[in-house]
């Protein structure tokens, strides 16, 4: 019996076993979940894309043939990644702002920054096309108030629309993502180098970014991938060039049916972006090193 | 646990747990041969279809109807093919059960002898599906706009940039934006199927910059309610709604050279409950029951006896009353079952050019 043994001889085989390799046991409720919810049917839609029903190369022929289909490729990643750099800019100062608040300001802080994650997409869609619409609360402050503009501005219903809302709601997740990296950041270094004479800009630069990045990759990474899965809020807030792959990989499950076409583009854009993160990672090893230190 | 409850005891009760269960899941089991499951569009319009509808079937028949919205061709296609058909009847699109290559595979054959179809036309009986209910795709103009001016009358003004300004809407697809397009070009109603696709498309490419092209149909009413669009395409159904909430929005809409639309009830392809969905599909389709509806939600009924009972003021509101009159054209279900995958793939070129 395993607890008999466990009391009288304290390092049997195993124990042993289970010091040594027992990462692994732990490993496999996370595998599962990987094979089945997500090896498998990404498999089973790499499957859908090469049969109609026969085997067919014709999807990815299509695909890499028909210029409207690059030219979706092309607007999800400019799509995306337009919206991780502004969504940076924001979520930086204000992660960096939330950590050094007073504890009372950063509950309220952190509040803030969550609620909106709480909001439908849907309804943040919508509100935000009456805010930047031609007489929406925007033009018309600039327009009719403040003077500064002779026209309404075109805000919404192309490009800028599109990276407004998904920025919108990318910043919360981003803002989480690297504050829980800063708070891992020991402070007493930003003190250290202002103690040797650098100034709070100098510190900060040269101490507290640099610790700081491999987060900000983190997350960009994360952020840039979500923004490439949106298709709501380009269908939304977009014009007629803003429809990316993944408008168009929702387009043919729900409304033509054509699963094959579907999955096809799918799976090019889930090797796309592997690739896209295998050319980052291999950018940068020596980072990706120190931060596992 | 202390000794107080010995392993008997502990036996016993997981048993009673156990038993309690299983009870209770076939209670749930039995009651499944008296229940149908209803799928459609969900809003205003299904909460009507449980008054008008399901509640008194329910009565007739004490078969009790579960319904849901969310509506989605492709969860019918995932539940045939996984032979786990979930819903008993839902309120397809006309294009789902006209397309004679693949309406069998998702859809079961209708057994008219079951179905009381008496005042159902020839043309809404589908060897898939049977009419229920009608729409009209219209114009639809922000009054503000055009105050004091003479507001746009016919699909052909939205390319009048001078007499009517502003900005035009319309949907970021190929269904009825092709129909709009022709008829604003000058074709008639008569020669407007099957469609001239180049046509249409060149005849947008004149005014493609100045139009809103949206993706939703609450975006239409939306943004025509908000002086956002001065004019787009709408349903007449949410014009109607929106009317009724707020009397005084100013959205009005244009019958003339609307495009009627129909839905179908249609089961899906191994439902278990065949002949009750029948029962509830036939309930569906009676003359006074449609014009009960019909006045409550300004839907058309499929059944032109319906239109018999009511006064002429509710006939105004429904579609099936104006198509009669001629101003509407009928969408053209089979030829846009056979297109829809060429025009998709076209509309996605031309979007992007």
């Amino acid at each position: 019996m395993p607890g008999r043994a466990l009391s009288a001889n304290a390092s049997s085989f195993a124990d042993r076993a289970l010091a040594r390799h027992g990462f692994l046991l732990l490993l496999l409720p996370g595998l599962f979940f990987s094979v089945v919810f997500f090896a498998l049917p990404v498999g089973l839609l790499l499957k859908r894309s090469f049969f109609d029903p026969g085997f067919t190369l014709g999807f990815y022929e299509e695909i890499f043939t028909n210029p409207a289909y690059l030219t979706s490729f092309w607007i999800s990643l400019k799509i995306a990644f337009i919206t991780t750099v502004f969504s940076m800019l924001a979520s930086y100062p204000l992660a960096y702002a939330i950590l050094i608040a007073p504890s009372a300001v950063r509950s309220i802080m952190l509040a803030c920054v969550l609620l909106p994650l709480w909001t439908n997409i849907l309804i943040r869609c919508y509100a935000w096309m009456l805010i930047l619409q031609t007489n929406g609360v925007i033009n018309t402050m600039l327009v009719s108030w403040l003077g500064v503009a002779n026209e309404p501005i075109p805000l919404v219903f192309n490009l800028t629309g599109v990276i407004i809302g998904m920025t919108h709601y990318l910043i919360p997740i981003n803002t989480l993502v690297i504050l829980s990296v800063m708070t891992g950041i020991d402070l007493r270094l930003v003190s250290a180098a202002k103690g040797l004479g650098a100034n709070p800009v100098r510190a900060f630069l040269h101490v507290f970014f640099p610790l700081s990045m491999p987060g900000v990759s983190a997350s960009a990474i994360l952020i840039f991938v979500v923004g490439l899965g949106f298709f709501v809020t380009p269908a939304l807030l977009g014009g007629q060039r803003e429809t990316n792959v993944s408008m168009l990989v929702s387009l043919y499950f729900t409304d033509v049916l054509n699963w094959g076409m579907g999955s096809a583009l799918a799976t090019v854009l889930m090797v796309l972006t592997v690739l896209l993160l295998f050319g980052y990672s291999f950018l940068q090893p020596d980072k990706m090193q120190s931060s596992l230190r | 646990m202390n000794k107080r409850f010995g392993v008997w005891t502990k036996s016993l009760l997981s048993g009673v747990l156990v038993a309690a269960f299983c009870a209770a899941a076939g209670v749930v089991a039995s009651a499944d041969e008296n229940t149908l499951v209803f799928a459609g569009w969900g809003g205003d319009w299904q909460k009507a279809e449980r008054t008008y509808f399901f509640d008194s079937f329910e009565k007739e028949t004490g078969i009790r109807v579960i319904d849901l919205p969310d509506l989605n061709l492709s969860k019918i296609k995932a539940m045939v093919e996984t032979n786990n058909v979930e819903w008993d009847v839902v309120q397809a699109l006309g294009m789902w059960v006209s397309n004679k290559d693949h309406a069998d595979e998702l859809f079961e054959r209708l057994d008219y002898g079951m179905i009381n179809t008496d005042g159902i036309p020839e043309a809404l009986r589908a060897p898939n599906g049977v009419g229920v209910a009608t729409f009209a795709m219209v114009l639809a103009y922000n009054t503000n706009a055009f105050a004091g001016k003479d507001p746009p009358a016919k699909w052909q003004d939205m390319w009048d940039m001078e007499k009517f300004p502003g900005k035009r809407g319309m949907i970021n697809q190929p269904r009825y934006a092709l129909e709009a397009g022709l008829i604003g070009g000058g074709v008639t109603k008569d020669q407007l199927y099957p469609l001239d696709v180049d046509k249409s498309l060149a005849h947008w490419k004149q005014i493609k910059d100045k139009v809103l092209w949206w993706d939703q149909w609450p975006q239409s009413i939306t943004l025509l309610a908000s002086g956002e669009l001065a004019m787009t395409l709408s349903s007449q159904g949410r014009v109607l709604s929106l009317l009724q909430k707020e009397p005084n929005a100013p959205v009005a809409m244009v019958w003339n050279d609307g495009i009627m639309t129909t839905d179908f009830l249609a089961i899906p392809k191994g439902s278990k409950r065949k002949e009750n969905a029948q029962k509830l599909i036939s309930w569906m389709l009676d003359a006074k029951r449609q014009a009960d509806y019909a006045k409550a939600t300004g839907v058309g009924p499929s059944n032109i006896k319906a239109l018999d009972s009511l006064s002429d003021d509710v006939k105004e509101t429904l579609p099936s009353y104006h198509y009669q009159k001629g101003e509407l054209v009928a969408f053209d279900n089979v030829w846009w079952a056979a297109n829809l995958k060429n025009l998709t793939d076209r509309w996605n070129q031309w979007k992007l050019q």
